[in-house]
């Protein structure tokens, strides 16, 4: 039978063939590759993996959503992928000058701490970090501030479809004609022989990933929010899902999720292997718990590939925070409660009833 | 298989087993949802030697050679010898949907499909799942006729229909009441109402309906249960090995 999501046979090179930019799954025997965010792939449990869907439903303005595809399609540059993108801008192409530069490892690890007088029994353990903050095994990370250059993009095979094209000044096209569309140039990128899943497995054919980003799919842009074209864009979740099992693809997708009723962001998340939901904060109305973090992400649905049970990260309760050269995805928890010592003292503080000075002024006789 | 399963349902092999419609629902949407029961329904049918047509919509046949293999079950070898056969609806959908010129799921699907598997010789027919026509513009009185000459075709074979409602679909609809009514036994899979916990990963719960015996219900207690790789845990509510 045609293994179709694609595991790699454990083993140093007998019989099983290397995808660059990807690496087997803790858990099960999935293949995985790096989303692009180092965390994020921690909370999924090592990567999205090959031959699934995920999608991301976008905050408010989309501004994280669109972060996330750029260090998404960034990651496919670094492991030389080809890449995918159908979108609405008129130059393509300059989704692909937009992406963020990778930083060196250099910068990253910081110095070991000098020695330690009193407390040497503990100079060769780990400083206490969290997983999420571990320095990634397969992953980038990226400078957001900078750009890549096109050198370093230009040996990879990237397929830009630009739906403007379709649509002309007098006429407008339905959203199923594009989503075929897109569907069509997918597929005819899927059948080429480096990226279909093999029957048997060679070590001459030389594998690749496909990486396909679709930006604000369902937004104003493709269609309106009406229930039939939940049924259309669900249809056409349906038709991808085959052809990511069938090939080596993975796919992120962004919704705006805001504009659809819960029951049909439900349909759309039925389709899809994997969604997180973003929430970023504005300046005016954020609560000051949350004062560290840009968002809050909340996990939808888990991806559950050729297992039982999903992989279920340590912490449900996320929030991100994109720094300069990170994008950052921790555990929620409160700051610490660094309460002024001069407010204490206004004279405001519980004393007992007994007190002496307290008897003259509360008791009245 | 899960043993604890067969326990908490009351029956051993499948002899003791009458029933005609097997009804899996989802109470609401979790992390961990009804499919796993389809796994273990595969793989106890197989055992006990009866042929299964497995129609999938959801995912494609390795998922359900993974998953079996994970409880014990060979799916590749019941294929080989013909005791189970997979309809892969998912990866034909993909070349269904770049042909059609129009995006309309017309009843036609659904009747090829139908004689497709009437043609077929089999004992227990799973469908892997049947709200998933609906989210893909099926009209919902098509669906539910579908499914009511599934249902007599599998009476007429002696033998028994498996399939699924997700979440997605509402309460009130015609398609989740007509599944209600048919089943002869309900198994639902609910999340706990207080969120999700990795110790206790919802609530499961039976209701067995007597055919024959107009109309007489006996519903099982609901009990908690915890899904790991291989195997599932049943236990009383309250009694999880977290807690106790």
């Amino acid at each position: 039978m045609k293994r179709t999501t694609f595991t790699k046979k454990s083993g140093k090179g007998a019989g099983g063939v290397v995808i660059p930019g990807t690496h087997p799954s803790l858990h099960n025997g999935l293949l995985l590759v790096s989303s692009g965010i180092p965390s994020l792939d921690v909370v999924l449990g090592g990567g999205l993996p090959v031959g699934s869907i995920m999608m991301v439903e976008e905050d408010l303005f989309g501004r994280f959503s669109k972060i996330i595809l750029k260090y998404y399609l960034a990651e496919g540059v670094m492991c030389n992928h080809s890449l995918f993108v159908a979108s609405f801008e008129d130059k393509n192409e300059e989704i692909l000058t937009q992406l963020p530069k990778p930083v060196t490892k250099d910068i990253l690890t910081g110095s070991k701490t000098d020695d330690m007088k009193i407390a040497f029994r503990y100079r060769d353990l780990s400083t206490a970090t969290n997983s999420l903050d571990a320095p990634p095994k397969y992953g980038h990370y990226y400078d957001i501030s900078r750009t890549m250059d096109k050198i370093d993009y230009q040996h990879c095979g990237i397929t830009t479809l630009n739906l403007n094209k379709l649509t002309t000044e007098d006429t407008v096209v339905p959203v199923s004609t594009m989503l075929r569309s897109t569907l069509n140039k997918l597929n005819t990128i899927a059948s080429d022989i480096q990226h279909t899943a093999p029957k048997s497995i060679d070590a001459k054919t030389k594998l690749n990933i496909i990486r396909a980003a679709i930006p604000s799919l369902g937004s104003p842009v493709w269609c309106e929010n009406t229930a039939d074209n939940v049924s259309i864009i669900a249809r056409f979740l349906h038709a991808l899902r085959a052809l990511a099992r069938n090939s080596l693809m993975t796919c992120v997708v962004t919704v705006p999720t805001h504009l659809y009723t819960p029951q049909q962001v439900n349909f759309m998340r039925h389709m899809v292997d994997c969604s997180i939901e973003l929430e970023s904060f504005t300046k005016e109305k954020t609560n000051p718990v949350f004062s560290q973090f840009h968002g809050l992400i909340r996990l939808k649905k888990l991806p559950c590939l050729n297992s039982l049970v999903p992989f279920i990260p340590q912490s449900l309760d996320l929030g991100f925070e994109l720094k300069k050269t990170k994008f950052q995805i921790k555990c929620l928890h409160l700051p610490p409660d660094m309460s002024d010592g001069g407010a204490e003292n206004d004279g405001k503080t519980q004393k007992s009833p007994c007190d002496s000075n307290t008897l003259h002024r509360k008791l009245d006789f | 298989m899960f043993d604890q399963l067969n326990n908490f349902l009351g029956w051993r092999t499948t002899d003791e087993l009458k029933e005609d419609f097997i009804l899996l629902k989802d109470g609401g949407p979790s992390f961990i949802e009804a499919p796993f029961l389809l796994h273990h329904f595969i793989s106890f049918f197989l055992r006990s030697g009866h042929k299964v047509v497995l129609a999938s919509l959801e995912q494609t046949p390795p998922y359900y050679v993974v998953s079996g293999s994970k409880i014990g079950c060979n799916l590749e070898r019941e294929i080989s010898e013909g005791n189970l056969e997979v309809v892969d609806l998912l990866g034909s959908s993909l070349d269904e949907y770049l042909s059609l010129n129009e995006d309309k799921s017309n009843s036609s699907t659904l009747k090829d499909l139908y004689q497709k598997l009437q043609a077929m010789t089999w004992k227990v027919l799973i469908i892997d799942d049947i709200s998933l026509l609906l989210n893909l513009g099926h009209n919902e009185n098509d669906v539910i006729n579908f499914l009511h000459y599934l249902h007599v075709l599998s009476r007429k074979k002696g033998g028994c229909l498996i399939t699924l409602l997700h979440h997605t679909v509402d309460c009130d609809s015609a398609l989740y009441r007509k599944c209600e009514r048919l089943a002869t036994l309900t198994i639902e899979v609910k999340g706990l109402g207080t969120g999700f916990s990795k110790d206790v990963h919802g609530n499961l719960s039976a209701v067995k309906r007597d055919i024959s015996n107009n109309a007489s219900v006996q519903r099982k207690t609901s009990k908690q249960f915890k899904l790991t790789d291989r195997t599932l845990h049943i236990f009383a509510a309250g009694t999880s090995t977290a807690v106790l």
